[in-house]
């Protein structure tokens, strides 16, 4: 059986907002372990999330230079899975609406213009150890289309 | 001369005003009362006269505000700063929340005075306040039988006269349901009209924090305290918070009152039938234009409800892991067993069967099947409402099938227990606000609630129709005997 290679790409960004996705805290950079904390970035019960508004601004900024339609509703999804750095033990992301759909961009493969097709997603980087609980940043992930057949 | 603890929010306050009542007597009366009848009633989670002096110190420091001195009693799913805040559940032993939930703060602005967190159902999962890990809240009627639920502590302690008025939340009924069961006015806003930082959230998509007062007008002083946007909760709406005292008028006259003709089915005891039809009544004399209207997707509402609330509380219970705090259990062998050990001997029956339900309905595979066919159901049944009330201004409908029944009647059998709310649960679906206002008394004695309901932010008809009914009927002046 013969096999063609497809691919597609996930690409993360972060985005260089000054407090974090969904909370009011710092996102500087260097500062001590757990100093940059609310009870919404700790999950606490009872607090709520309430998304930035540099970073969906950022984000737009991003969908438009990437030829995106924007989304008329802006639309979260929680992904539930157990792990002991995710206080929440869901992890909030967009899933089937992304901000920012059927974009374009045009790349020079193999002498000729070939369109990548695209669409970019706010979720919320959750990198953080046990003791580390600092960085909660805005992250896009823009993901393209399964339709890369001329890479070699 | 009544005793203090017996009067209602809007009294105390203009005694308060004129100096004729000192707030510290009133506590100390508030405590005597708790210290007396609570070993019977069982309403308090937590109750610490110390602290509530502190309280009441630190209001008496700023200037006066408009509940100053009032004693409220707290749900214990609410956050308060440094207090146990548990959900009656065994998995948040020992957990003292950070920071104040938004409507603590609001009370407190105002000079209100906490004096406790109020037993519950587990996580708000239960419509009796048998699933508590601090055992069952009496119902002050007749202590054999239960106060209704979840919020049944707040509900029992505003009947026993164990506090003046108390904060519940509402899901499925959760306020209006106990509030029938015990004799008070309860009562859900509507969903965004009041913030829910820090409200431990069970259904996302239906909590509502809400009043449990002895009248009316006490809940009207209480919304007016504690509605309105807030920047910590981006579901709470930015709509103008009017006075809702000023819909306390006593005229229902050209009000326009809806029947829904699927409310009076099977299953409807007798008793509370008769009572609604006089209260309806009550309203034709009052000048009041009482008309049928229709609600035809009422009979999906509870199977529709037992999908979309199990799958949100599954998730939102999440969180409780013995990672970070609360209950962890001891001596496990990893990561996997310490999880597994906490949450089977840290969570209850009910919330397990919930968060077993819910996260079988968010499988891949089934989501669509469940939980995304219930959403669609849920819009049907908002419709309903939209259309209905074209044609009317308030819709009144009984707000529990039954009277209080029996401790430990339904704890083995859920679905009977779950029907237990199939009038309260069609108001949290369409996101509309619904109060229940004593209206009748069974043939044993025990309470019966009517239930009124209006379109999205217009709490205004309700507090207009409500007082009007109340002020034309004495059932809310009655108490039990304890």
């Amino acid at each position: 059986m013969k096999y063609e290679t497809v691919i597609g790409l996930e690409v993360h960004l972060q985005l260089a907002t000054r407090t974090k996705a969904f909370c009011g805290c710092s996102t500087k950079f260097g500062q001590k372990p757990n100093s940059q904390t609310c009870p919404v970035c700790l999950g606490f019960p009872g607090s709520l999330p309430v998304l930035n508004e540099d970073a969906f601004r950022f984000a737009l900024k991003v969908a438009l230079a990437l030829n995106c339609k924007i989304q008329k509703i802006i639309k979260f999804d929680r992904k539930n899975y157990y792990y002991p750095d995710l206080p929440k033990n869901f992890q909030i992301s967009q899933y089937d609406m992304p901000l920012a759909y059927d974009g374009v961009v045009r790349i020079i493969a193999e002498g000729a213009g070939k369109d990548i097709r695209l669409s970019a997603y706010i979720w919320k980087k959750t990198r953080e150890s046990s003791c580390i609980r600092k960085e909660r940043i805005t992250a896009l992930s823009i993901t393209t289309e399964a339709a890369c057949r001329f890479l070699r | 001369m009544k005793e203090l603890y017996s009067l209602s929010a809007h009294e105390l306050q203009k005694m308060i005003a004129v100096g004729e009542v000192d707030p510290a007597t009133l506590l100390d009366a508030i405590f005597d009362r708790i210290g007396s009848l609570d070993k019977k009633v069982r309403a308090f989670a937590l109750a610490d006269k110390t602290k509530a002096n502190d309280r009441l110190k630190r209001a008496s420091e700023k200037k006066l505000g408009r509940l100053y001195g009032i004693p409220i009693l707290v749900k214990d799913n609410i956050c308060v700063k440094d207090e146990a805040t548990t959900c009656a559940s065994k998995i948040l032993a020992g957990f003292r929340p950070t920071y104040d939930a938004t409507v603590i703060r609001k009370l407190e602005d105002e000079g209100a005075v906490l004096i406790g967190k109020a037993n519950m159902d587990e996580f708000a999962f239960g419509s009796s306040c048998e699933t508590s890990c601090y055992g069952p809240t009496r119902n002050p009627w007749d202590l054999e039988r239960i106060p209704g639920g979840s919020s049944g502590g707040s509900v029992a302690a505003v009947a026993a006269d164990e506090t003046i008025a108390a904060l519940g939340s509402d899901t499925g009924g959760s306020i209006r349901q106990p509030a029938s069961l015990c004799g008070v006015v309860g009562l859900k806003p509507t969903y965004g009209r009041v913030s829910r930082y820090g409200l431990i959230a069970f259904a996302s998509s239906l909590d509502q924090i809400g009043p449990i007062t002895k009248d009316v007008r006490d809940a009207a002083l209480i919304l007016n305290v504690i509605a309105g946007y807030d920047e910590m909760d981006s579901t709470s709406v930015d709509v103008p918070v009017p006075d809702y005292t000023k819909s306390l008028t006593n005229d229902v006259k050209g009000l326009r009152i809806g029947v829904p003709k699927e409310y009076f089915i099977k299953g409807l005891d007798k008793d509370i039938e008769n009572s609604v039809k006089k209260a309806i009544d009550v309203f034709k004399k009052l000048g009041a234009k009482v008309s049928e209207v229709s609600l035809p997707h009422t009979e999906y509402a509870v199977s529709t409800y037992y999908i979309i609330a199990p799958a949100e509380a599954s998730s939102n219970l999440a969180r409780f892991d013995g990672v970070g705090y609360g209950f962890r259990a001891k001596e496990s062998a990893d990561l996997i067993d310490m999880y597994l050990k906490t949450r089977s001997e840290g969570f209850g029956d009910e919330a397990k069967r919930r968060i077993l339900l819910g996260t079988y309905c968010l499988s891949s595979g089934y989501y669509d099947a469940y939980y995304l066919k219930a959403l669609k159901v849920r819009t049907k049944i908002k419709e309903d409402f939209d259309k209905a009330f074209k044609d009317c201004d308030c819709i009144v409908t009984p707000t529990s099938p039954t009277a209080a029944f029996k401790i430990g009647e339904r704890m083995d059998d859920p679905l009977s227990m779950y029907l237990s709310d199939v009038y309260t649960i069609p108001a949290n679906m369409a996101g509309i606000p619904a109060i229940s206002v004593p209206c009748g008394f069974t043939a044993n004695g025990l309470p019966i609630g009517l239930q009124i309901l209006a379109k999205a932010f217009d709490e205004g008809a309700i507090f207009r129709a409500a007082y009007a009914f109340e002020q034309n009927t004495d059932f809310h002046l009655r108490k039990p005997k304890l």
